[in-house]
């Protein structure tokens, strides 16, 4: 039998030898009271431990490899245990096999004790391959619902795509709709100017209904613009420390003037001095379209009343007109973008159904909230919360060098292929004295026009053929008669990623087209002045 | 059909493993008028429940129990399109479940609810640690939080979860829901527990819900 062999032990729950049961090894020191782990050989103490706390905690262990001295060396042995009550029963042979083999012949001697545990850990056997084959399915289900919590995931995303692809398509066409009066408008002024015999006062009054459908198409495609920026999430606050009750100081009077043609009156109560680092052009945005929203649906010798307080973490703007207010479908679509309310301006001003669509999401960018309240037929509340910000970087220094003043008229080199716009820059400068305009259809043109004309400023189309504003600038630079002229750069594309690079590249000022008229005087006065903005 | 044949029918499909037709039935249902809530609350859930039955009486085994979830889930989310179609609110949900894998089927029906509410739900899968639940319910600035416990056992689990919530700034304005087994029994539970109420099915957990955010 020395070649199979085992043992099978009585022990208590710690591991301590209670009575031998069966011995063919001839385990040297097997007396009750010592500890299994002391009789195996040096190495598999710490195996033997844990051996024994695995039979103890789980109630049977399996396949369980432990090192024993026996005579002319070390065997190893499979150990099996249950745990039987408050004691352990412990069998250990060559071969994993063997235990049963053992079983058989301790059966029979018929010791009682080990038939039941024979039972019993066929029993564990079964349950073990049972839990294996449960803890398997509790895994596929685990998978399982990974796969559906994604599939769920999917819908959900791809519902939420479906409706902003309606939203688009949505918007598309109010936007061609949108466009298309106003552009009817000004064809016809413009065939009545070409053909009707109008006295001056007609031709004047044809003439700003153009300018005033022309100011409404340029505010709906800017609109347009900045939600198309704003929802592909390409916004980008250049946030400064600002002072909000300066500028809010400010919008309020111009909201005042406004509001006076229709007897409103503008109530501010602004804490005073309040800084946040917010974007300032963005943030005069939401302020002009919410006072300007709450003057544009309040009734005659109404009051609307503009509120700036210190907030928890920030500031807090509250305006509030006494209009015919909201109703909760309204409040709810308020947000959306081109959402008709059911109230109408009471002056007859128009709205690009765009504006509170873009404030919420320039308030939110700037990691603040908006709310509104509002009873129907008791005006409207809306309470911007906005929180501060610390400041990436400190905010940019001013434009370079400044220029002195020029005392005389100013001249202006003109550089732009397009015949309008040399047109009109030229009748705008011209209509007012102090401006002196040589425009030019190239850069050529404008190295040869240098030969005669010497220019205090350089204003310059950013897209020629051949040229962009950058190249066209350095060009100029290198002849010495335009090389000192401060440059401002005019172009259809002013977003403020694309102005800094132009600004890189030497221009003291970015100018968006179109232009209105006394914005383009003033920025090139200021450009000259050395305050480019 | 009326509904408790439906559930049936299911029944007898899903024990078989027969998932194309049990998916078939459901789908051409719901084709031919059956409204989804319907179909999730009387036929998906008394047919799960009498799953889980025929389990503790040693009738069917814990494979077929596995199988019978996973087919409902598959049928659930050929159901999602409809599922996810109403109108938004611009109201959050974040659900989760603490307990057994099998149990989730229970909480993603309740949160499937409230999508159908105009909610926007975010289901987190079961047993998903506190923090990643806070984080979510951060995220996406929910006004709600659903948690699901399966076992009484688990109910200090969910005590401690709703504890690191309510002690989360800028979260103090969420209301929490429980359900599960052990509200069923007790509802009384969910106040010691520190939530705001309790519902015995998906319907009552939406109404309660609209109620607590409103």
């Amino acid at each position: 039998m020395s070649e199979r062999g085992g043992i099978a032990l009585h022990c208590t729950l710690d591991g301590a030898v209670v009575e031998r049961v069966c011995d063919e090894l001839g385990l040297a020191g097997l007396l009750p009271g010592v500890m299994l782990a002391s009789l195996v050989a040096p190495g598999s103490e710490r195996k033997c431990e844990r051996f024994v706390s695995e039979v103890r905690e789980r109630g049977a262990a399996f396949h369980w490899e432990l090192d024993l001295p026996v005579a002319g060396g070390v065997a190893t042995l499979s150990f099996a245990g249950i745990r039987q009550e408050g004691s352990l029963l412990l069998i250990g042979a060559r071969l994993f096999d063997d235990i049963f083999a053992l079983y058989e012949e301790l059966t029979r001697v018929n010791n009682e004790e080990v038939n039941l545990l024979r039972r019993a850990i066929k029993e564990r056997v079964l349950m073990t391959q049972r839990g294996a084959e449960a803890s398997a399915l509790d895994e596929l289900s685990r998978l399982n619902n990974e796969l559906v919590n994604l599939q769920r995931d999917l819908a959900r995303q791809n519902r939420a795509l479906e409706r902003l692809n309606e939203e688009k398509n949505t918007l598309l066409g109010i936007a061609a709709h949108d466009l298309r009066n106003p552009i009817a408008s000004i064809k016809g002024h413009a065939a009545l100017l070409l053909e009707a015999e109008l006295d001056p006062e007609q031709r004047r009054r044809a003439l700003e209904a153009i300018g005033r459908v022309s100011e409404h198409m340029l505010s709906l495609v800017n609109d347009l613009l900045d939600v198309s920026v704003i929802e592909s999430g390409r916004l980008e606050l250049r946030r400064e420390r600002c002072d909000l009750s300066a500028l809010l100081e400010r919008r309020v009077e111009f909201f005042r003037l406004l509001g006076e043609r229709k007897a409103i009156r503008v109530v501010a109560r602004l804490a005073p001095a309040l800084e946040l680092a917010v974007d300032p052009t963005r943030f005069e945005q939401v302020v002009d379209n919410l006072i300007s929203n709450a003057v544009k649906y309040s009734p005659h010798g109404s009051t609307v009343e503009v509120e700036l307080s210190p907030g928890e973490r920030g500031a807090q703007l509250v305006v509030r007109d006494h209009g015919p207010g909201l109703s909760e479908e309204d409040q709810r679509r308020l947000f959306g973008t081109f959402q008709r309310l059911s109230a109408k301006p009471t002056g007859g001003e128009r709205s690009t159904g765009l504006g509170l669509a873009i404030t919420q999401r320039v308030v939110a960018a700037h990691g603040g909230t908006i709310a509104v309240a509002s009873t129907p037929g008791e005006g409207a509340t809306f309470t911007v919360l906005l929180p501060d910000a610390p400041l990436a970087r400190p905010a940019p220094t001013s434009a370079p060098a400044a220029v002195a003043i020029a005392r005389g008229p100013i001249h202006v080199l003109v550089v732009d292929d397009d015949e309008d716009i040399r047109l009109a820059v030229e009748l705008a400068l011209s209509l007012e004295h102090g401006f002196e305009v040589c425009p030019c259809a190239s850069l050529e043109a404008a190295l040869e026009a240098l030969a005669q004309f010497a220019p205090d400023l350089l204003l310059l189309d950013v897209e020629m053929p051949g040229h962009d504003g950058p190249s066209t600038l350095a060009a100029l630079r290198q002849d010495a008669r335009s090389a000192a002229a401060p440059a401002v750069f005019l172009t259809a594309r002013a977003e403020p990623e694309r102005a800094a690079g132009y600004r890189a590249a030497g221009a003291v000022d970015v100018i968006p087209k179109p232009f209105d008229l006394q914005t383009l005087r003033d920025r090139l006065r200021a450009s000259l002045r050395g305050q480019g903005s | 059909m009326d509904l408790e044949n439906l559930a049936q029918q299911y029944l007898e499909l899903v024990l078989a493993g027969r998932r194309q037709l049990a998916s078939t039935l459901i789908l051409k249902a719901v084709e031919e008028g059956t409204p989804v809530k319907a179909v999730y609350l009387d036929v998906f859930q008394p047919a799960l429940r009498e799953v889980g039955r025929l389990w503790e009486e040693n009738r069917i085994s814990i494979a077929q129990e596995h199988l019978a979830t996973a087919v409902t889930q598959l049928v659930m989310s050929q159901l999602y399109p409809r599922v996810f179609s109403s109108e938004r609110r611009g109201l959050a949900l974040v659900a989760t479940c603490l307990g057994g894998e099998l149990h989730e089927v229970g909480v993603r029906m309740v949160a499937d609810f409230f999508e159908m509410g105009g909610w926007d739900t975010y289901y987190l899968g079961a047993n998903t640690p506190d923090e990643a639940v806070v984080a979510e319910l951060q995220r996406v600035n929910a006004a709600l939080l659903g948690v699901s416990v399966t076992i009484s056992s688990h109910l200090a689990r969910a005590a401690s979860l709703i504890k690191r919530v309510r002690a989360q700034r800028g979260l103090e304005r969420l209301k929490i829901l429980v359900g599960g087994l052990p509200f069923l029994a007790a509802p009384e539970l969910s106040g010691e527990l520190g939530a705001d109420g309790t519902a015995v099915d998906a319907a009552g957990a939406v109404a309660r819900g609209e109620e607590l955010v409103r």
